[in-house]
């Protein structure tokens, strides 16, 4: 769920980007565009901030992708490197004690402490939603408790004549639709309310003519652009972004563009010769001081004071707009559009929780790549660009476009590098039961590289993982049982196996000379202090340490891993070794 | 309770009433409007036709695409109860009042004056 926060947040910032562009156009076009295209440019933002759609290579991919590199860095890495160091450097081994391989419980704490660290963040979504229905549920409340009060003291208009010249005016309209006509001495000017049923309110009906007229056609142009929609698709806008405050002030230039596109629309009609009669109907609307808040929903024909001002200016300065405003009006419609389009959202992809990123993902990607047209080779360049970067999460977008080979040769590399965290997240792409997945997985077992084996587990299913288990109890490979057993959540079998697999190896050292006692080694009857088993291949090694030890030992083996004797370790070793541990 | 109807609505009423035939028909309302004098725009009479099914004085019966209207309420209950609030208002609900006052303002002609009393005989006969 936090994923479709992480859109609705991306298209927030977008919706925002544009908000600001159109804000400081609108010095500039203010009085030279038409009203009507600066009311319904707003639009292009609304649906920018509602539909999470967009070209991935936008502007908010991009500055994405840098946020949740650093977000992935922070949260993601810590348990991964803990891994790393468990196989990676074996001479270092990190296994203070006895237990030869403790990284299934060193991760399962880590990744404990990581999960409490995250935990108010995974529930922000839900104070996100909670706040969005609330406000919402607020709104309609507010709504109807006002279209209560309107329809309280609704009267309906019984002068035939006003009702014919109302029918006549909505029919020049293109309104078929029969409206009711109302009074309700209450609302302080008219208004229009219901969105199926239509029905235009006047405070008054003893009105002269012109006002009458003005009223009528100015509220009838609401109803034919259905501005009661725009302006309720605009309120759910608000509150699904109620955190963003320019989404509010757009809310507000949206509630004035549509009153000076209407009055536009209106003075097209009446020609503008009746400029200065509207005009007049406006002042006298105003006369009356509205008794109730009724902003909300109902679209009225004046907000405020204000902004009444400025549309009697609008009013007064209303010329038809030359062809040259209107061909510069297209060019800026269509760069307005490219640029909801361009600034884009959070790829969704890359939304998707890297952990649970499995390679059926890759089924999902595969038509965003087409849809940006940009070729295998670019890819591969950009996957070079990322990787010099050290950008973990970018790359991991672009290595599921890469082509086989240059997977396979990626793969390579960061194998010979034993370079984990790109290993892990490019291999993730993979489908686990291709030949290249299960090379590697052969070839990490072949190598005892038990932090590489580690990270394919985690795409593995669990029937592979089952084989893969069978395999190493046959081999008695002890540290890659240790591994399986973890990732089938058995470790309880592990831990028997391990009891005798502990038993084995005492009985070994007991053989050269050397006692186990618990977690006290003795050698010659001396306790020991450190005590050194490294395996013939480095690939795990037993560290004891008792400070209360009098003796340093270590244990010798042949490259067939057998035990041939014990030495004392001499001082240049002891140094070696703690230092390395430092 | 029989509402209160505006004196266009009542208009449409009349005309409703006053036609023998079981259901009414737009067209029928919009020429007799047409014929009294009094033409209207279609919304118009739409508009006052939902206002009086609303009130409870008609409905409607959709038949494809025209409605067949029919009255819920006939024109001497509509009378009755308009006499009524007319006698609590000017007469303070008192029937004497009201036909003394027929009677004395010399507004009948002389044969609703034996007509009346005729039926008030028949009336008393009844009793």
């Amino acid at each position: 769920m936090n994923a479709v926060l992480k859109i609705f947040l991306s298209m927030s910032v977008s919706g925002s980007l544009l908000i600001l562009a159109l804000l400081l156009g609108k010095q500039f076009w203010k009085d030279k565009i038409s009203r009507q295209w600066q009311y319904y440019i707003w639009l292009v933002v609304v649906l920018r901030l509602l539909l999470p759609f967009g070209p991935e290579a936008g502007l908010m991919g991009k500055a994405y992708q840098a946020v949740d590199q650093a977000i992935f860095r922070t949260a993601l890495l810590p348990p991964q490197q803990q891994s790393s160091h468990n196989g990676f450097i074996p001479a270092v081994g990190a296994e203070q004690h006895n237990e030869t391989v403790n990284s299934p419980s060193d991760n399962a704490a880590a990744r404990l402490f990581h999960d409490i660290g995250t935990l108010p963040i995974n529930y922000v979504w839900l104070v996100w939603l909670v706040a969005a229905l609330g406000l919402l549920i607020r709104k309609i409340t507010i709504y109807q408790s006002f279209m209560q009060y309107i329809k309280a003291g609704l009267t309906p208009v019984s002068d035939i004549g006003r009702l014919d010249k109302l029918f006549i005016s909505a029919e020049h309209s293109g309104i078929k639709k029969p409206i009711e006509l109302c009074v309700n001495p209450l609302v302080s000017s008219p208004l229009l309310i219901g969105f199926f049923h239509p029905c235009i309110v006047l405070p008054n009906a003893d009105i002269p003519e012109r006002d009458f007229q003005c009223s009528i056609l100015h509220e009838l142009t609401h109803y034919k652009r259905r501005d009661m929609f725009y302006k309720w698709l605009v309120q759910v806008t608000v509150c699904l972004h109620w955190f963003n405050p320019l989404v509010h002030l757009m809310s507000r230039e949206i509630t004035k563009a549509c009153e000076f596109s209407c009055d536009e629309a209106v003075l097209a009609k009446m020609g503008g010769s009746s400029a200065q009669d509207y005009g007049k109907t406006l002042l006298n609307a105003m006369a009356a001081v509205g008794k109730y808040k009724e902003n909300l929903g109902a679209v009225t024909l004046s907000e405020n004071k204000q902004l009444l001002k400025e549309r009697i200016n609008a009013i007064m300065n209303f010329k038809k707009k030359s062809m040259a405003i209107r061909f510069l009006t297209g060019a800026l419609t269509l760069c307005v559009v490219f640029g909801a389009a361009f600034v884009g959202v959070y790829p969704v992809a890359a939304a998707a929780n890297p952990t649970a990123g499995k390679p059926q993902a890759t089924v999902d990607k595969a038509p965003a790549q087409e849809n940006t047209g940009t070729s295998s080779d670019d890819y591969a360049a950009q996957a070079e660009r990322y990787y010099e970067a050290d950008s973990l999460p970018l790359f991991e977008i672009t290595f599921p476009r890469l082509d086989k080979n240059a997977q396979k040769k990626w793969l390579e590399k960061f194998y010979a590098d034993g370079d984990c965290a790109f290993f892990s997240v490019a291999v993730r792409w993979l489908d686990t039961n291709s030949a290249l997945f299960t090379d590697f997985a052969e070839k990490a077992y072949a190598d005892d590289e038990m932090a590489v084996f580690s990270i394919l587990t985690d795409c593995m299913s669990e029937a592979e993982l089952e084989l893969w288990l069978d395999r190493a109890l046959e081999d008695g490979n002890w540290a890659f049982q240790s591994i399986l057993f973890d990732k089938l959540n058995r470790s309880e079998e592990f831990d028997e196996q391990e009891k005798e697999w502990a038993e084995a190896q005492a009985a070994e050292y007991r053989a050269v000379g050397v006692t186990v006692d618990g977690k006290d080694y003795y050698y010659q009857s001396q306790l020991v202090n450190i005590f050194l088993d490294i395996r013939a291949n480095q690939s795990f090694c037993t560290l004891n340490m008792n400070p209360k030890g009098t003796v340093n030992i270590k244990i010798i083996r042949d490259a067939e891993n057998k035990i041939t004797g014990v030495s004392y370790m001499t001082e240049a070793e002891v140094v070696e070794l703690l230092g390395d541990m430092e | 309770m029989v509402q209160q109807i505006s004196d266009a609505e009542l208009e449409i009423m009349k005309i409703v009433w006053g036609n023998p035939e079981e259901v009414t028909l737009f067209p029928y309302i919009m020429d007799m409007l047409a014929a009294r004098g009094k033409p209207c725009q279609k919304n118009t009479l739409i508009v006052l036709l939902s206002r009086l099914m609303n009130k409870g004085f008609l409905s409607a019966k959709k038949i494809g695409r025209r409605n067949e209207y029919t009255t819920l309420v006939s024109e001497t209950e509509y009378q009755t109860a308009q006499t009524k609030n007319f006698l609590n208002k000017i007469y303070e609900g008192s029937a004497k009042g009201l036909v003394s006052n027929l009677i004395s303002g010399d507004l009948l002609a002389d044969e609703e004056y034996e007509e009346l009393k005729r039926l008030l005989e028949k009336g008393k006969g009844q009793q």
